[in-house]
């Protein structure tokens, strides 16, 4: 185990689509400075899906806005760049990035409502992003017609000229994807795009997306809190917390070998379908990023931390060539900690339910 | 049919609210003839996609809403005819609610104290009888005296939930309706404050109808789940049995539709779905509540009723 500052090694020679390189992102805010996100680096590479889960303020959605540049006018980049196609994304100015956004990097919001203009017919929205791409009207009817049927909206001919209310929130989310699709992106990125339906409807979704994925090999940078999406959506997993991400694996690795305390908390904090014990908690309340704490932002409620980590930083530890945490447990010369007890045998649930599928 | 055990009994109970202006009115059948007891000191999680009518259920019983027909009884006696200002008494001396949006459902303009303290207040209880009643319940929920002064606003989401909590807990009521108490919090704050409710459950003996649409919080929650769809209770189970031995197709589609935090499963996770026009011929036959197995209740018709009890080996 070594030692390692950054997370800029593509693993197994995959073409890297996205690269965000220690990226730094603040808010004026009333009571001072929020630094929302505090050097976060990560990859997309082609074809795959990337989950970054954290809890809100962890500073998973300020990544993304920084990506599509849509932050807020009181955030600024404080540094890092955010590298697309030989271009550093912080640096190009607002018309290029207009070309860039809704066509080569297509967005999924979480509410589908406030996301779609209420006045307008949906078809018109789809066609909309068709025409910006010169294509004309009557051919931007018909692809528009097409990516309906393509995302499953059920009689598109007649629904293409209905307004967004007459849709269910489910129908809804699928014009939203129609309308990303449009654009005809190579990476799509999904902000909680299931968090406000019904459960039924989201697996509908979660398999929508999954299929479009596929079809159009896109790669998916997908934002959520929710541990059973994740695991039903990534190749790849990035736990956030206050605004650094502390561990980075394969869904195998975050699942059943998760390294920083963090994570372990987070997944055992959910009851599952098989839990009866108290469940475990995290003491406290996330740190108020005006003042982020000195060493791991995380020691304070973290029961298993050692001095250090309200001292020092940790940096990122390599587990595997795709696994890293930001745990001082790491260290070689750490005490040797385990898991919490619940979450092992969770873990072994897990891998004795995957053998009867 | 009344059992000892049964604190609330709800019987037949239909709300309908209508829309519309004349000539074009509609009638919504939130609630459609729904009938389940609670039993005291139980947890009975009501489940259900949104709009199935479980809030409107907790509504109606706690008489936010006056039921357009049915009966409801607690502790035998029946809450759902005409509001006086007796019953309105009977009522608050006895249920109390705890809200969604922890923000939404506290007067920003009091203080804590105010807030938790209202009900209290409302009782005739002297100032101070009401202060150090405050800051025990504040205790009990894990925040401290000092927070009494402050402003709803100060608080983050779960310490606000926790004072919902407070302020349904102080009246010391019987029965607690408790919607969604946890849906609009961040993981690592709904797993403190479920510990909470259940310690105060056992604490207080409380009997508690917890209403989610997340079933995981539910199952680990509830003794026993009531399932609605579009208005009707189409199954009440003990919350493992419900989970082992679902019956009613639509119940098998919701549960089947978890997302589980398990990668290996869930690359091959079959999703069941429901389509009531597939699923069921109630063109003969109607349905009704029947009871497949002690204390598991599907609404389904005889030939279903038959077909369930030969699915789980009965005869």
């Amino acid at each position: 185990m070594s030692e390692q500052s950054s997370l800029s090694q593509p693993s197994n020679g995959q073409e890297c689509v996205l690269s965000v390189r220690d990226l730094s992102v603040s808010f004026r805010a009333y009571g001072g400075i929020v630094r929302a996100v505090r050097g976060v680096s990560f990859d997309l590479h082609r074809g795959e899906t990337l989950a970054i889960v954290g809890e809100s303020g962890s500073g998973k959605s300020v990544s993304i806005k920084s990506v599509m540049g849509i932050l807020p006018s009181n955030a600024s980049v404080d540094g890092g760049e955010i590298l697309y196609d030989g271009m550093d994304l912080t640096k190009v100015d607002e018309a290029k990035m207009h070309e860039i956004r809704g066509h080569r990097i297509g967005l999924i919001f979480q509410d589908p409502l406030s996301a779609l203009n209420p006045i307008m017919r949906v078809g018109k929205q789809i066609m909309e992003v068709l025409e910006k791409r010169g294509i004309g009207r009557k051919e931007a009817r018909e692809r528009a017609l097409s990516l309906m049927q393509d995302v499953g909206i059920p009689e598109a001919e007649k629904r293409i000229d209905q307004y967004p209310f007459q849709f269910s929130g489910g129908m809804r989310q699928r014009i939203v994807i129609a309308i990303a699709l449009a654009g005809d992106p190579e990476i799509l990125i999904c902000d909680e795009p299931t968090t406000a339906l019904d459960v039924t409807v989201q697996a509908k979704i979660l398999e929508l997306i999954n299929q479009i994925k596929e079809k159009r090999h896109l790669s998916v940078l997908f934002i959520t809190h929710d541990l059973g999406v994740v695991a039903q959506m990534a190749d790849r997993i990035a736990v956030m917390y206050a605004g650094r991400i502390v561990e980075t694996g394969t869904s195998e690795e975050i699942f059943f070998d998760p390294r920083h305390p963090y994570t372990w908390a987070l997944l055992s904090s959910m009851p599952d379908l098989e839990t009866y014990e108290r469940l475990e908690t995290i003491p406290g309340t996330p740190p108020n990023m005006i003042y982020p704490p000195k060493g791991d932002a995380f020691a304070a409620r973290n029961r298993y931390a050692l001095k250090i980590d309200f001292e020092r930083e940790p940096p990122m530890f390599r587990i595997t060539d795709t696994h890293m945490a930001a745990t001082w447990l790491l260290h070689p010369k750490a005490p040797h900690m385990e898991m919490p007890v619940s979450l092992a045998h969770r873990i072994d649930r897990m891998k004795e339910a995957a053998k009867h599928v | 049919m009344s059992d000892p055990r049964n604190i609330l009994e709800v019987e037949h109970l239909c709300q309908y609210f209508t829309t519309g202006s004349r000539g074009k009115r509609m009638t919504v059948r939130a609630v459609d003839d729904v009938s389940f007891s609670v039993r005291a000191a139980e947890t009975f999680g009501l489940v259900g996609e949104s709009g199935c009518g479980k809030t409107t259920t907790g509504r109606t019983i706690i008489r936010l809403y006056d039921p357009t027909s049915g009966t409801v009884r607690f502790d035998g006696r029946e809450i759902s005819g005409k509001m006086n200002r007796e019953l309105s008494a009977y009522l608050a001396k006895n249920m109390a609610m705890i809200f969604q949006d922890p923000i939404e459902s506290l007067n920003p303009r009091m203080t804590i104290e105010e807030i938790i303290g209202e009900g209290l207040m409302l009782r005739g209880m002297s100032r101070s009888e009401v202060h150090q009643a405050v800051i025990d319940m504040l205790h009990k929920v894990g925040l401290t005296e000092e927070h009494a002064t402050r402003y709803p606003h100060e608080f983050s989401g779960g310490q606000r939930q926790r004072i919902g909590i407070a302020r349904a807990m102080i009246l010391k009521p019987r029965l607690i309706i408790a919607d969604e108490p946890v849906s609009a919090l961040d993981v690592s704050i709904q797993a403190q404050v479920i510990n909470l409710l259940n310690d105060l459950q056992s604490e207080m003996g409380l009997t508690i109808l917890f209403i989610a649409h997340n079933l995981s919080v539910v199952k680990y929650f509830s003794d026993r789940i009531g399932v609605m769809y579009y208005g009707k209770m189409v199954e009440i189970a003990p919350s493992r049995e419900l989970y082992e031995h679902p019956l009613h197709p639509y119940t098998r589609a919701l549960l089947s539709a978890i997302p589980q935090p398990n990668p290996l499963t869930e690359r091959h996770r079959q999703r069941i779905d429901y389509i009531p026009e597939r699923d069921h011929d109630y063109s003969k036959e109607r349905p009704e509540m029947r009871e497949v197995t002690p204390d598991h209740f599907v609404y389904c018709s005889s030939s279903e009723f038959r077909r369930f009890q030969s699915e789980l080996g009965i005869s």
